[in-house]
């Protein structure tokens, strides 16, 4: 076990690192720099203000010893310097890491336990209206474009009915107390969370419902109920930690799509997260942020894999080996 | 299909009638300041407070946070502002300024003739223009703690113009920034300490940022409000439902809707429409690779100025709410000669021009193929998709088949822009106040350089070059003016590039709140309720 996990860790370092490389090629391909941006921006400058400019962020340097330099430092722990934001790219990404995390994480949690609910809900009745409802609903959420499905949300919740916000993660000035501060910050996170979860919540609905109906046809909990056990019992005790795996699974694949849709609705509801910050350095050609953001969602993504793996094997003892 | 089903509606526009002129004259500068009260500005984001930013929006804050040493007053001239007074040599090449004795900074430090000489030298090495604003100074004499004299190497006409902002030069204090080497990488940038008119209250990086009124500011009166709050908005429903909501009392048009949006916007009846009435102007124009065949012959560049009705750009396509431009200048330049109308729309002149260069008509009805570069959607498609697509149908028209390439983004443009890698290439050049710093660059030999917003057309001729060089070193304003009527003409014969609408700035403003749109549209100390708010 222990031994497993070491390789499981190894190999994500392995792949991480593969992930840096990839893209930091990936951003040498993209025409123009930061520095063409930002004068671009201001109208144009100078030309040997711009060369001064490359030097001094090291642009000037061949490509391989730019990757150098870079890996070395992110060996150190030093995600670079942003030359847009005049700040630490490690410090840029943790202040903006709150409000995605609050996101993506209550969107994911909503989108898991209403989706299963719905899924079992579904299954125990599979011919009802309900269970055709989350068909559809499922099938709307997934096809839907998170972007249009936010402009949406805004239209109809913040301006015909004026109940949400339109933007931003506070009001300005936030209320003097702590416990209204964080009712503020709720209220304005209500719109693009259900936004979110409205997008995967799909998904869970659909996967929890065909696996709830193949589990519930199986023959052991045909034994169950002739053990006389109790509906509740049987759905909830011998049924649900079954079929609930194929969940995990997903909630743990899905964390790197949460993340992107979050980049979508952050920017729709114009929240301070990491999704706008990726936006705006790609628009400005801020290498360092984009770099340090991707390298970043890698990392959440091989870590979260490696976490579902030791879950899995918890929840389902017939697993063995995780590699 | 598409350009057909773009002509056929331009037609029907312009039947309709479009062609009105929709600006109201600036309304509200009677009416008393009211002292007080908040304006929320609809902003896009602030990445930083560093005085020399180079986003627009850093400037709207850092403006309020520093003073400049001169500013321009409501009837667009010259006015003392941190300099009480100043002189300048009969040479040209000795200004002497006196500060204003009790300008303080908001750390309570006085402003000094050392604040100045280093804010220069700080501009001077880190601005984007910092060499064509100040490049000549030379040295500084300090007969006191308030007076400042600069030596020139060279007689210097834009100096006084380029230092009437604060985006072009923050008087810095040097107690706090001068201890450190990489300006650009100060900590002080954090919470920058200047002499302007509000400090900074709060800031919460790609959320707002919110400054107060600095009370001890050093003119009397000022500023009039108490706080201004920059808010950070980034999708277009949610800047508009803002601003209908009064979530917002002052917004930038440009940043929140396409001019096609703004008569609804205009109804919206706590909102008025502010033009920019100020100095500092731009232009969209199509910038021709003057080495090129057959753009290397001035007739076909002629004929292509003559073949575009750029009268139904600004009508139809902007809903009149741009002009088209009538010089290298963009009309709101001081320099801009007002008698010169530009070129015509003439489709016969064109033709026939293109025929005496000796490039006639072949089977296929065209005479050759250019390509023409310029930023896509969705960036600012009015200003570039859609006069993109308005050019290719109308050169069309007189046998040039123009083949689009819109690019992604400033910089991917900006790449093939700095490669000379085009035959056409719709550009976005400001003016900068003064052409010595905005205009010539676009024209003279010494600066053809690979790098975008350089002399990129690689236009080159002698006499031009020798006019913006006596008009650079010449103080006096009516010499110089003579000077840029002169270089207007030969531009205009020549046609390097064809300047094709002056790029206006509009301001959605609340209809009582008083918005200083003329000079660089900065001032926002003199921004005021025209009437008491809660």
């Amino acid at each position: 076990m222990m031994q497993a996990v070491i390789q499981r860790v190894f190999l994500g370092i392995v792949l991480i690192l593969g992930v840096i490389v990839l893209n930091f090629f990936l951003l040498q391909a993209a025409p123009g720099d930061v520095v063409d941006a930002m004068l671009a921006e201001a109208g144009g400058g100078d030309p040997e203000l711009a060369a001064r400019l490359r030097q001094s962020y090291g642009l000037d340097q061949p490509v391989y010893i730019q990757l150098i330099k870079y890996l070395g430092q992110v060996c150190i722990g030093d995600l670079g310097y942003s030359f847009y934001y005049d700040e630490p790219v490690a410090t840029l990404i943790l202040s903006h890491l709150p409000t995605t995390l609050m996101l993506t994480l209550s969107a994911l949690i909503l989108a898991v336990l209403f989706g299963t609910l719905f899924g079992v809900y579904a299954a125990i009745k599979p011919k009802g209206f309900f269970s055709n409802f989350v068909t559809v609903f499922s099938l709307f959420g997934y096809a839907t474009p998170v972007f249009w499905l936010g402009m949406i949300v805004l239209l109809v919740f913040a301006l015909y009915l004026p109940w949400f916000p339109a933007f931003g993660i506070r009001s300005i000035p936030e209320p003097d107390h702590p416990f209204d501060r964080a009712l503020d910050i709720i209220h304005h996170l209500v719109l693009p969370t259900f936004t979110l979860a409205v997008l995967f919540l799909a998904n869970y609905s659909r996967i929890s419902r065909a696996s709830m109906l193949d589990v519930l046809g199986a023959d052991y909990i045909r034994t169950a109920r002739t053990k006389g056990l109790s509906e509740p019992k049987v759905i909830l005790k011998h049924a649900l930690k079954n079929a609930s795996l194929p969940v995990v699974t997903l909630a743990g694949l899905q964390l790197a799509q949460v993340f992107s849709g979050a980049v979508l609705v952050e920017t729709v509801f114009s929240l301070p997260g990491v999704g706008p910050l990726l936006y705006e350095s790609i628009v400005r050609r801020d290498f360092p942020v984009i770099l340090g953001v991707l390298f970043g969602a890698a990392t959440t993504t091989i870590v979260a894999n490696i976490i579902t793996d030791l879950v899995y094997k918890w929840m389902d003892p017939r697993i063995q080996s995780i590699t | 299909m598409m350009l057909k089903r773009l002509i056929i509606k331009l037609a029907i526009a312009s039947m309709c009638g479009m062609m009105i002129l929709p600006m109201s004259a600036n309304q509200g500068k009677a009416g008393e300041p009211v002292t007080g009260g908040t304006v929320v500005y609809l902003s896009s984001k602030i990445p930083s407070l560093n005085p020399l930013h180079s986003a627009y929006e850093v400037g709207l804050v850092t403006s309020q946070i520093f003073a400049s040493l001169v500013r321009m007053d409501e009837n667009n001239e010259i006015a003392p502002y941190l300099a009480e007074s100043w002189e300048v040599s009969n040479s040209g090449k000795t200004y002497t300024f006196h500060l204003a004795k009790n300008a303080r900074f908001h750390d309570g430090q006085p402003v000094t003739s050392e604040d100045l000489a280093f804010s220069f030298d700080i501009v001077k090495e880190h601005h984007r223009f910092g060499n064509q604003m100040f490049g000549p100074i030379d040295s500084y004499e300090f007969p006191n703690a308030n007076t400042l004299i600069v030596h020139l190497s060279k007689p210097h006409g834009p100096l006084l113009l380029a230092a009437t902002t604060p985006r072009q030069l923050p008087v810095m204090p040097k107690h706090i920034y001068g201890s450190a080497d990489n300006f650009m990488k100060q900590d002080a940038h954090k919470n920058p300490v200047g002499s302007g008119p509000f400090v900074i209250s709060d800031r919460k990086t790609d959320e707002y940022v919110s400054i107060a009124r600095n009370d001890s500011h050093f003119v009397d009166g000022l500023p009039y409000l108490d706080k201004i709050i920059y808010q950070n908005v980034q999708d277009k429903t949610a800047k508009r439902i803002g601003l209908r909501k009064n979530q917002f009392q002052l917004a930038r048009t440009d940043s929140v809707m396409r001019f096609s949006d703004i008569k609804e916007f205009s109804k919206v009846e706590h909102l008025q429409l502010t033009p920019y009435e100020g100095i500092a102007g731009g232009a969209i124009v199509l910038e021709f690779n003057n080495r090129k065949e057959p753009l290397n012959n001035k007739a076909v560049r002629q004929a292509i100025a003559f073949a575009v009705d750029r009268s139904q750009i600004s009508n139809v396509l902007h809903g009149g709410y741009t002009l088209p431009s009538r010089s290298p200048l963009p009309a709101t330049n001081v320099f801009f000669n007002p008698k010169l109308k530009g070129y015509e729309f003439n489709l016969e002149k064109a033709n026939a021009l293109l025929e005496e260069a000796g490039y006639p008509k072949k089977s296929d009805g065209m005479r050759f193929e250019l390509n023409l570069i310029y930023i896509a959607q969705p960036f600012m498609p009015d200003f570039n998709t859609l006069p993109a697509e308005f050019l290719a149908a109308s050169l069309k028209k007189v046998g040039i088949k123009v083949k689009l390439e819109p690019l992604q983004g400033f910089a991917g443009w900006a790449e093939r822009s700095a490669a000379w890698d085009f035959d056409m290439s719709i550009n976005w050049p400001g003016d900068k106040t003064d052409p010595a710093i905005g205009v010539s660059r676009l024209y003279v030999c010494d600066n053809i350089k690979n790098q975008a917003y350089t002399n990129t057309s690689g236009y080159c001729d002698a006499e031009v070059d020798k006019i913006f060089e006596m008009a650079a070193v010449e103080p006096d304003i009516e010499k110089r003016r003579e000077l840029y009527y002169q270089v207007q003409d030969i531009l205009l014969e020549e046609m390097p590039m064809l300047w094709l609408f002056d790029t206006p700035s509009l301001f959605f403003n609340h209809k009582d709140l008083f918005f200083p749109s003329y000079g660089t549209a900065e001032n926002w100390d003199v921004m005021y309720w025209k009437t008491a708010q809660k």
